[in-house]
């Protein structure tokens, strides 16, 4: 995957919309700025995009998310869009929401990042914390969490293996004592069960119902003959109580013949007729006159002095009413009584013929109650004698039945749950196995992982810090607690040491450096985005120069590399071609405000600042080219001389002017110092050599021309006035010619290595630079 | 990209196979564990799959082996 753009609109430092165009021909990306000028910005876009992280605010607990947008932007118009050639990845901030809205929702580009505070983090944390730095690289929680469910499925299986246990032991101590109660017949408890459980009872189930019909239906008889008796009791009561008012009433009536309660009746009658007329003066029998208050008022003297005589004929009425209401349920009693006695003849009628003395019963019982119920109290003794016989048979009858059916469950239970400890145990047995290897399985495969990364790591840091008595890296996670990340590594003689103990700060960070490079580099298919925000303070120029060369030798295990940074040296590596220029994307960023927001700017690198100079028709500037040319020129022969071992003035900074380095060149080397450049073959290997060219004329040209470099690009003189512009055009051409020579015009870098012991040449071999030392 | 719980979720299950201890062929196994979504009821089912299968099919399974 390559990059092509990042857009980013009022997202922190992005003020203003901003533009980052990749050169997508090249792996890594360099943004150099000087603090504050949008760096962080810049990778916080990508890892918001990319991943759920929050970039460098993850790092400060106490920063309020909603300040991801630009200051002075309104809410919904944070927007950060990455265009690759695999697709087009949006993300953005909607109304109030302080989430990233995706699109698309999943499938964004595979991006590590490492900022300075996780090798901070990493270096100085305890062995619990530096797990954690390393989560994102090493998380197997997920396996984790599946081991736990084992674990959890491994304890419930055991959990009901124990039950089912002690079921199956209950089941055979029940059997076992039933087994022996009867005499632990067939030598052998389970033979003897199966056969039990064998036996027909449908038989005795049939004969135990019919006897339980039985003792259901005298039982009823039983009931009913009690309720007769209660209602007789009533009835009689009931009869006394009618006969008391009914004498009352006599007395009454034969006390005062006069007053019946028939008159009472005519009397009440008259009244309420008299009391509904509205107007009445004459007697509706006799017609004399009358007053109607006073014939009213006369009623009612009347009525009232018959309240003893009414009170009686009323006690009479309703205990008349009780004693018919008690015959009425005494004769449903005795009916429901005969309907019973006819059904229980029916019933025993078969047992006649072996119960003979029931035979009255059974011949005497016809349809008539009165008569049935007769014949039912004069055989109640039999029948009460039978129900006894009756009632024993069929607790026998039940008893035999309870235990056939509890040897039945028993045996039941026994081969069920059997079966099912058996298949429990074995379940046990897998999933305690199956434990063992998840847990294994997980340990290990960690402890390979660290192994495989501590190698990784230890190779990077040799490439950084060879020769020096260090590296013997190892990771690994402690033994005795959960998630603690151990690190050692070795110092001179003393072996398997923590490292941040004795190595220096800055061998501390290139160790984080590596730890996390190794990492990312170990999960990456070579599409992972990797970001090294300002990950480098402090290091001094050789191994600034090594890690610089790891960086491009891991480039194409990934996608991209962007690497942003603040450490001048750094840039000015690329910048004066003492690094792989050519294989860098160099962007600077200008000063930032909250007016401009981001400026991205092209960065160039010296020699093409001079070409530029010398090609611009519409001005010639003398003191820029003459300063840029000794510039350059100096730094080219700060290299040759430094691996040369040339002779120049002892000074305390090392800080040679360009006379003394030219002067340094001594006439031996200059006789065989020559360059060759080489051209790729068909398998891309620089071959053939294509040009050979003696340096010393070069050397000599620029010898007599370096005082252009003081009089002209270096300090204000009238000698400086004098020299011509023909002078400084040669000058600044003569240094571009000897650039040309030397570097590298695929790599854009020196050439600095000794490969065969003869010669010096560049990393990609186009150059070959001669002789190896000076004779 | 291969996500590390994938990796180790494939040997696990790999493990766990060789062992007889499962027999689901799927990646849906994998899935799961590699997605930390695999629980209880799963592992039992994974692993009464082989323990309930009729011994026959087992003793010539090993005949075979």
């Amino acid at each position: 995957m390559k990059l092509n753009s990042l857009y980013i609109k009022s997202f922190r430092g992005a003020t203003q919309p901003v533009t980052i165009e990749f050169d997508n021909s090249k792996k890594i990306t360099m943004l150099f700025a000087e603090n504050g000028n949008g760096k962080s910005t810049i990778a916080d876009a990508l890892i918001c995009l990319c991943t759920d992280k929050m970039g460098s605010l993850d790092d400060k607990s106490s920063v309020e998310k909603s300040f991801l947008k630009s200051l002075g932007t309104g809410t919904g118009e944070t927007k950060i869009t990455l265009n690759t050639d695999s697709g087009v990845f949006t993300t953005s901030i909607s109304g109030v929401a302080k989430t990233f809205s995706k699109t698309p929702a999943t499938g964004q580009p595979a991006l590590k990042f490492l900022r300075r505070s996780q090798i901070i983090d990493l270096i100085n944390s305890q062995a619990s914390d530096r797990y954690t730095a390393l989560k994102d690289y090493l998380d197997v929680s997920n396996i984790y969490s599946g081991e736990e469910a084992l674990r959890k499925t491994s304890r419930e299986v055991e959990k009901d293996l124990g039950n089912s246990v002690s079921t199956l032991q209950s089941a055979n101590d029940t059997l076992e004592k039933c087994w022996k109660e009867e005499g632990s017949p067939e030598s052998d408890m389970l033979v003897w069960a199966k056969l039990q459980t064998e036996v027909d009872l449908s038989k005795e189930e049939a004969a135990y119902k019919v006897l339980a019909e039985l003792i259901t239906q005298w039982q009823a008889i039983g009931n009913k003959q009690r309720e007769i008796n209660e209602h007789q009791a009533a009835v009689t009561e009931s009869k006394k109580s009618l006969d008391g008012f009914a004498l009352i009433l006599k007395n009454l009536e034969a006390s005062n013949k006069k007053n019946t309660p028939a008159l009472l009746v005519l009397l009440q009658e008259a009244k309420n007729y008299i009391s509904a007329e509205p107007i009445i003066n004459k007697c509706p029998v006799c017609e004399n006159g009358i007053v109607k208050e006073t014939v009213v008022n006369s009623l009612d003297v009347q009525i009232k002095s018959m309240a003893v005589l009414q009170k009686a004929a009323k006690d009479v009425d309703t205990a008349t009413k009780a004693r018919d209401r008690n015959v009425a349920i005494l004769n449903t009693a005795i009916n429901g009584m005969n309907n019973l006695l006819i059904r229980y003849k029916g019933s025993i009628s078969k047992y006649a013929d072996k119960v003979p003395e029931i035979a009255p019963f059974v011949n005497g019982i016809k349809t008539e109650a009165d008569a049935n119920y007769s014949i039912y109290v004069a055989s109640y003794k039999e029948l009460q004698a039978l129900f006894v016989r009756i009632e024993k048979s069929a607790v026998d009858k039940k008893k035999s039945i309870d235990q056939h059916t509890l040897i039945k469950n028993q045996y039941n239970s026994i081969t069920q749950n059997s079966e099912k400890v058996e298949k429990l145990a074995a379940l046990k047995t897998a999933a305690t196995n199956a434990l063992v290897i998840v847990e294994t399985a997980r340990k290990e495969f960690y402890d390979n992982e660290l192994l495989s990364i501590s190698s990784e790591v230890e190779q990077m840091y040799q490439k950084i810090h060879p020769l020096e008595g260090l590296g013997g890296i190892k990771l690994f996670l402690n033994p005795k607690f959960k998630n603690s990340l151990e690190l050692q590594a070795n110092f001179h003689s003393e072996q398997a040491i923590t490292p941040q103990s004795v190595y220096s700060e800055s061998h501390l960070d290139t160790l984080g450096i590596c730890i996390f490079l190794a990492l990312a580099k170990k999960y990456s298919d070579g599409t992972t985005v990797l970001i090294l925000d300002d990950v480098v303070m402090s290091v001094d120029e050789n191994h600034l120069d090594r890690f610089i060369e790891l960086l491009h030798d891991e480039a194409d295990n990934f996608a991209h590399i962007i690497v942003t940074t603040h450490y001048r040296p750094w840039k000015d590596r690329y910048r004066n071609n003492r690094a792989p220029a050519s294989n860098v994307h160099f962007l600077e960023l200008r000063t930032w405000s909250t007016q401009n927001g981001i400026r991205v700017f092209n960065g160039r690198i010296a020699l093409d600042e001079l070409r530029q100079m010398l090609n611009d028709t519409g001005s010639f500037h003398r003191e820029n080219i003459s300063a840029a040319s000794g510039r350059i020129l100096e730094n080219l022969l700060d290299f040759i001389t430094l691996k040369f071992g040339c002779r120049v003035p002892r000074k305390p900074k090392n800080d040679y002017q360009l006379s003394e380095l030219l002067d340094g060149l001594s006439k031996e080397l200059l006789k065989n110092f020559k360059v060759e450049h080489l051209e790729k073959d068909a398998t891309g290997k620089y071959t053939s050599v294509i040009k050979q060219v003696e340096l010393k004329p070069v050397i000599d040209k620029l010898k007599t021309l370096k005082a252009v470099r003081n009089q002209v690009g270096a300090h204000f003189n009238f000698d400086g006035s004098l020299v011509n512009d023909g002078d400084i055009e040669d000058f600044g051409k003569t240094t571009v010619e000897f650039a040309e020579l030397l570097i590298c015009p695929e790599c854009g870098a020196l050439p600095d290595r000794n490969k065969t012991g003869s010669h010096w040449e560049t990393k990609t071999g186009s150059i070959k630079l001669f002789p190896l030392v000076e004779p | 990209m291969n996500n590390i719980n994938e990796i180790l979720a494939k040997q696990i299950v790999d493990k766990l196979k060789e062992e007889n201890l499962i027999s689901i062929t799927d990646k849906q196994l994998i899935t799961k564990l590699a997605n930390g979504t695999m629980k209880e009821a799963d592992w039992k089912i994974a692993l009464e799959e082989i323990i309930n299968r009729p011994k026959v099919d087992t003793e010539r399974k090993d005949e075979t082996e």
